[in-house]
């Protein structure tokens, strides 16, 4: 397997478990397959403001190569540490946040 | 990274080598200038695989002297390559400059990295991705130092071989390294230190079936508790009060650092910022320098090192919270077997211990207990394996640790994402 498509898989994992774990009730996942993989993963769950900070200063992590040595531990446990490295790994990343509508949604490109 | 910010980063990333390369040349005039020149030439030839206490062997003006240099390369190849610098980058150069008081020496330590930058030239990635397994493969420096000054060949081909074996062992770890991260699942901080312990096994075990014998060794010095506390004490002080101005003079967000478990890879310095992180890592080098001393051991090599180890993970996982449980274990485990407070398996145990520190954070602190109690006994029996070539004994201690009490916490917890 290309460490493009492991770290595609892994950092979804990574979200969904992330997501679930915060008894989101509806999470989409979306794959587009072009030179790299583009990602767009939406949701319907529930986040105060504490909890939208931290997920937007983990996911502001800004993309580093040793992101990938520690490949293997994303997506294991869905932690909060861990998505610094799903960070590391991805570009063009946004985070939308719709708190009346429940509505998340993350985007970013798979380095 | 704003102006300031990037200034303090730098700044921190350089001031422990200078700290120490500074306190070393301060430190000439209480030996003999020459005996400084003569003892940096004793630490390159020394035999380094483990015990070898550099401050014993050639001086303490020569033994952090050496330390200081290697930091100040080590950070500056950082630079060079234009890393952002994290959590990660202090851990590996207080780890190196620690263990250049006990085995990593400005001869020894070059060959593992180059294998490393070969690594990344075969697979076609940047240098930057395993920049950090070179930096932490250096834990296998002894092995360089031992072919190179015990191989029967002239002075030429013993280096040309000594420097050839070092880089194929790193041309290997990064590759190690990352599936060793899949047996302990982040739990031991020290991964490299686990990989090179397996390496460290194979090529002990190759050796000694060609009848190679290797034979052991502890040089563990003394007498300079005074001086030493002085230097850690003031230097622990600076970096925490650093921390604590730049943190507006406050606590802030220290309680929130202290609640993350510590698994691979907590970055503090990503997740709560540099102040809170040099805070962390004054009281972590402060604590880890008073337990040396309230067990009644020595300030030397050895345990200087495993101090800035400790200090250098503050920044990437441990903290008081995940730390003091497994120190209370270990020597707990001491005060019950057959081992000296004081003494060097004591000791080292409870500092370099640490590293399964994540244990303590993630399940509570009697599985702290636990694990060092267990890591006691495991770290003064695993060294035979290696030889003491890997020089991160307890990290490959720390790595079985970690392997065989997890599936059990989960048993117990019932918990089934582990």
């Amino acid at each position: 397997m290309s460490m493009e498509k492991e770290a595609t898989i892994r950092i979804c994992t990574q979200l969904i478990k992330y997501l679930l774990d915060r008894h989101a009730e509806k999470v989409v996942v979306e794959i587009k397959s072009d030179e790299r993989y583009r990602v767009t993963v939406s949701a319907s769950v529930t986040l105060d403001e504490e909890e939208e900070e931290k997920l937007r200063s983990y996911l502001s992590t800004r993309p580093q190569e040793i992101g990938y040595y520690y490949l293997t531990l994303v997506g294991e446990y869905g932690a909060e540490e861990e998505l610094t490295v799903a960070a590391m790994l991805v570009d063009e990343l946004s985070v939308e946040y719709d708190k009346e509508e429940r509505r998340l949604e993350i985007s970013f490109r798979v380095r | 990274m704003n102006g300031s910010n990037g200034f303090l980063h730098s700044f921190v990333l350089y001031f422990f080598g200078w700290a120490f390369v500074l306190f070393g040349l301060l430190t000439v005039d209480l030996e003999h200038p020459k005996k400084f020149i003569e003892g940096l030439i004793e630490i390159v030839k020394a035999p380094d695989y483990l015990l070898t206490d550099y401050v014993q062997v050639g001086g303490l003006s020569a033994a952090f002297f050496n330390a200081g240099v290697l930091m100040l390369v080590f950070a500056h190849i950082l630079k060079l390559l234009k890393m952002p610098i994290t959590g990660i980058s202090y851990a590996s150069i207080l780890t190196i400059g620690g263990f250049a008081l006990f085995g990593k020496n400005i001869f020894n330590v070059w060959p593992i990295p180059l294998g490393v930058f070969l690594y990344s030239l075969y697979r076609g990635e940047p240098l930057q991705r395993y920049i950090y397994i070179g930096y932490f493969g250096t834990a296998l420096s002894p092995f360089v130092s031992y072919v190179a000054f015990t191989l029967h060949a002239n002075f030429f081909v013993r280096l040309f071989v000594s420097y050839l074996t070092g880089i194929v062992v790193g041309f290997f770890l990064p590759s190690l390294a990352s599936h060793s991260l899949t047996l302990h699942k982040g739990y031991n901080l020290y991964n490299v230190g686990f990989t090179c312990g397996l390496m460290g096994t194979v090529i002990a075990a190759i050796l000694r079936a060609y009848g190679v014998r290797i034979p052991t060794q502890s040089v563990w010095g003394g007498g300079n508790n005074l001086v030493l506390s002085a230097f850690l004490f003031s230097l622990f002080v600076f970096v925490f009060l650093i921390g604590w101005f730049s943190n507006g003079r406050s606590w802030k967000g220290y309680g929130k650092l202290i609640k993350h478990g510590g698994r691979l890879l907590t970055d503090f310095v990503i997740l709560e910022g540099l102040p809170l992180t040099l805070m962390n890592l004054g009281i972590l080098g402060t604590v880890s320098t008073l337990y040396v001393l309230a067990v009644g051991s020595e300030l030397n090599g050895p345990t200087v090192g495993g101090i800035m180890t400790v200090a250098g993970f503050a920044a990437l996982g441990k903290h008081p919270r995940n730390s003091l449980p497994v120190m209370a274990g270990v020597t707990l485990a001491t005060i019950t077997n057959s081992f000296k407070l004081a003494s060097p398996n004591n000791v080292l145990a409870a500092l370099f211990g640490t590293t399964v520190a994540p244990i303590a954070g993630e399940f509570g602190v009697l599985w702290g207990v636990i694990t060092g109690f267990l890591h006691n006994a495991l770290v003064n029996n695993v060294g035979f394996l290696h030889a003491g070539f890997n020089l991160y004994n307890n990290g490959f201690a720390g790595g079985l640790v970690a392997v065989f009490l997890i599936p059990i916490i989960k048993a117990v917890h019932k918990r089934e994402d582990l």
